[in-house]
């Protein structure tokens, strides 16, 4: 029945397109006859369009979009351009040596890291973990030696600088790579595939833009919204290192013990929470309350940046390392994880801390406050653990 | 490396599109004197003068505006100083060495060690 409607379907459509084409020739005839040239011309041409559209309409498409991946890429090259220059100003103020940085940072800009296999998915953590530990230990070496006088929280802020700068320089690389490799096959599928995420690209790199500067100058970040929650319970109290990079103070809440943990700041750095956590938990042989983290989280088109909300787990962003270990270790013991998350953009989390943001860590505040009096009892032990980068947030 | 390439000049771009302008108000013309003149076909001309109409106006006009176009104000950073001792609050502008929870210079009203309580980006104005 269907295969039936549909010829009839054609033959109507095919009928009817022949009967336009009969008239527009006719039409084209009948001014042959009166003999005007110009409306003939124009007919031509009319023509023609109408043809080049059927069989170039794609050729056009791909055209134009090329020409956007074209102009995005000259874009992000002037973004990057601009986050090398900076950095190599940065690590240039910092060191006292008459030694130019800029061969060393060229080279650097193109660091990689080779994740682990994953084919066989076993141990893969501890692998994991082992190189990003080489790769940060590669990046601070590499900047002592740059820069021997600068002292640990410019040495931690010029690895944020070199971080954003190779990030920006990566994006660049990759769209630039699909602008060639479109121009060359000129392939419309190849084309489209970068086309689509190109606003999402933009985007992020024009945040890592604003996040190279506010490294360069050691000031707070969104993503340190976290670090700052949990600064705001440690300050006044004595602080020590508990592992890489991250500090831990203890104090008190209404009776209930409080152990917490930040990254050390001002410096621009995430630490190793996880480890610091695990740490906490075997120091105390299990025999905790709670574990409340406190981080910046992704928040929703057209939701308010600063506001809070509350979950279960464990709220830490990166590459799996660190939830990994604290949900081993608060697995073995039973320990509740609770998450308290301030809200932000992708793109506010590596810009400088807005008001909103601030903001929203006062109520954080008051959330873990009123999480604290709510799980546990007086005498208990509450980790709480303010996750992101602390650069620009003392303690 | 090779790079990528940037459009065309801006002055042919602008040539082109001007020329483009000129010719359909010469068509519109064309066909608006055909049409009081009652000779015949006279719609390829006002297609034609339209369609150039339309899209010249359009180039034109994102041109200007990007030619008007500001760029984005730079991110004004302010530094929350308070005392502890009276409350005393003074907002400054954020000086590099700047961090949450620095002590810093004292207190105009007591003398003792003020600290660095905030530091966040000037609300810029609401645009969204
Ligand atoms: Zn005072």
């Amino acid at each position: 029945m269907d295969g039936v409607f549909a010829n009839l379907m054609f033959i109507t459509l095919f009928s009817e397109f022949t009967l336009k084409v009969q008239s527009m020739f006719s039409s084209i005839f009948a001014q042959i006859n009166t003999g005007d040239p110009t409306s003939l011309i124009l007919q031509f041409f009319y023509l023609l369009s109408f043809f080049l559209f059927i069989f170039y309409g794609n050729r056009l498409q791909t055209y134009l979009m090329l020409r956007e991946i074209g102009n995005a890429a000259g874009r992000l090259k002037g973004m990057k351009d601009t986050a090398r220059n900076l950095a190599i100003a940065t690590l240039k103020e910092s060191t006292k040596e008459a030694i130019d940085p800029t061969p060393r940072i060229d080279h650097f800009l193109e660091y990689f890291t080779i994740m682990p296999a994953s084919l066989d998915p076993t141990g893969i953590v501890p692998k994991l973990d082992h190189a990003l530990d080489v790769r940060d230990q590669r990046f601070r070496d590499e900047v002592k030696l740059i820069a021997p006088t600068a002292d640990d929280v410019k040495t931690n802020d010029i690895e944020g600088v070199l971080e954003v700068a190779i990030s920006l320089n990566t994006i660049y690389r990759v769209v630039n790579h699909f602008y060639l490799l479109g121009k060359k096959t000129m392939s419309l599928y190849l084309i489209m595939q970068i086309q689509m995420q190109l606003p999402m690209i933009m985007e992020i790199a024009e945040s890592y833009s604003v996040a190279i500067k506010a490294f360069a100058d050691g000031q707070p970040i969104g993503d340190g919204a976290g670090a700052l929650v949990a600064a705001k319970f440690m300050h006044g109290n004595e602080t020590r290192k508990i592992a890489k990079d991250v500090v831990v103070a203890e104090t008190q809440f209404e009776g209930r013990r409080l152990l917490v943990l930040k990254a050390e700041g001002p410096g621009s750095t995430v630490g190793k929470p996880g480890e610091a956590i695990k740490k906490l938990i075997d120091e105390n042989e299990g025999k905790v309350a709670a574990v409340i983290m406190i981080d910046a989280a992704g928040k929703y088109e057209g939701e308010k940046s600063g506001e809070t909300s509350e979950g279960t787990g464990a709220a830490i962003g990166g590459i799996g390392v660190d939830q990994y270990t604290i949900e081993e270790i608060t697995l073995k013991y039973k320990i509740p994880v609770h998450a308290v998350i301030v809200k932000e953009s992708v793109k506010e989390s590596v810009s400088p801390m807005t008001k909103d943001i601030y903001e929203g860590t006062d109520i954080a505040v008051a959330r873990v406050k009123r999480l604290i009096h709510e799980r546990a009892k007086e005498g208990d032990i509450v980790i709480v653990a303010g996750i992101g980068n602390s650069v620009g947030i003392g303690q | 490396m090779k790079t990528a390439q940037k459009g065309p000049p801006i002055p042919i771009f602008l040539i082109f599109v001007v020329g483009i302008f000129l010719f359909s108000i010469y068509y519109l013309y064309d066909a608006v004197t055909a049409f009081f003149n009652g000779s015949a076909n006279a719609s390829f001309q006002l297609f034609l003068g339209l369609f150039g109409f339309a899209t010249s106006f359009l180039a034109l006009a994102q041109f200007l505006k990007r030619l008007t176009m500001t760029p984005p104000p730079v991110p004004k950073i302010l530094t929350t100083v308070e005392c502890k001792n009276d409350g005393f609050k003074n907002v400054r502008p954020f000086a590099k060495g700047d961090y949450v929870f620095k002590t810093v210079e004292n207190c105009q009203k007591c003398n003792e060690p003020m600290m660095i309580t905030a530091i966040y980006v000037e609300e810029p104005p609401k645009k969204s």
